[in-house]
């Protein structure tokens, strides 16, 4: 018979499992916000590229707990791009450059886990 | 000042999927009381109701941050030396050292292992106990 420590873990296993499929969705939706907030930035508003590093952090910070290390892990390259980005002059076009194939990574990356897992942004 | 044992500890994360996940996994040894919050501002409330043994807190938070709620913690007399644990992902090493340097007894990385949480957050314990 399993202690309670050992059945807390099957528990703790199989709601990481729930919650990484939640990841997954909440993760789908917020491509449309990264992609936005690169928009915005090409634009001329660098408060999007401040809030392009909050979405990639919470993503970078979830990912690999949620049993994505994949997905963590392009998100963090993408919240190091935006914060040398917010050091950088707008229209850098190296910048710029760098944003866009890191948001491509990740977007790539978190389709690619969704397909996987069979997860669409629509539930 | 020698520690007593880790019973009471307040996670504090924006995050309620992240706050779920670190509830259960505190919860695994069995013998810890586990409380959660959403916001430094409703954590420093908490504290001074039911002071913590220890306090983990996320860094990045909308309105109070991680590094905001340490700093009010720190000037208020009833809270000053309750010890502050961040969980964070600005793990890297001039980040851990900044947050040393304003008063934080330890980091714990994000991502972080569900499975290996309470066993981290038990060993810092340790250490602080050993540290006096």
């Amino acid at each position: 018979m399993p202690d309670d420590r050992t059945s807390g873990k099957a528990a703790l296993q199989e709601r990481v499992a729930q919650l990484g499929q939640q990841f997954l969705r909440r993760t789908l939706g917020e491509l449309v916000t990264i992609r936005e907030c690169l928009d915005a930035y090409i634009a001329g508003d660098v408060g999007a590229i401040a809030q392009l590093e909050r979405v990639t952090h919470r993503i970078h910070g979830t990912g690999l707990t949620f049993g994505f290390p994949g997905i963590s892990q392009y998100a963090a390259d993408l919240e190091r791009l935006a914060k040398a980005a917010l050091r950088s002059p707008i229209g850098d076009p190296e910048i710029l450059e760098r944003l866009a194939a890191g948001a491509r990574r990740l977007t790539d990356e978190i389709a690619r886990a969704a397909k996987a897992a069979g997860v669409s942004s629509q539930g | 000042m020698e520690r007593a044992l880790l019973q009471n500890v307040l996670y504090v994360d924006d995050e309620p999927h992240i706050r779920e996940i670190v509830e259960m996994a505190l919860s695994l040894p069995g013998d810890l009381s586990i409380q959660t919050c959403d916001s430094g501002s409703q954590a420093l409330a908490l504290m001074r109701e039911q002071r913590p043994d220890l306090v983990l807190l996320d860094v990045m938070m909308p309105d109070m941050d991680g590094p905001a709620t340490l700093a009010r913690m720190r000037a208020d007399a009833a809270l000053a030396s309750i010890p502050v644990v961040f969980m964070t992902a600005k793990a890297m090493p001039h980040e851990v050292s900044g947050f040393l340097q304003i008063g934080a007894t330890g980091v714990i990385a994000k991502p972080f292992d569900p499975m290996r949480l309470a066993d981290q957050v038990l060993e810092m314990w340790q250490r602080l106990a050993h540290a006096g």
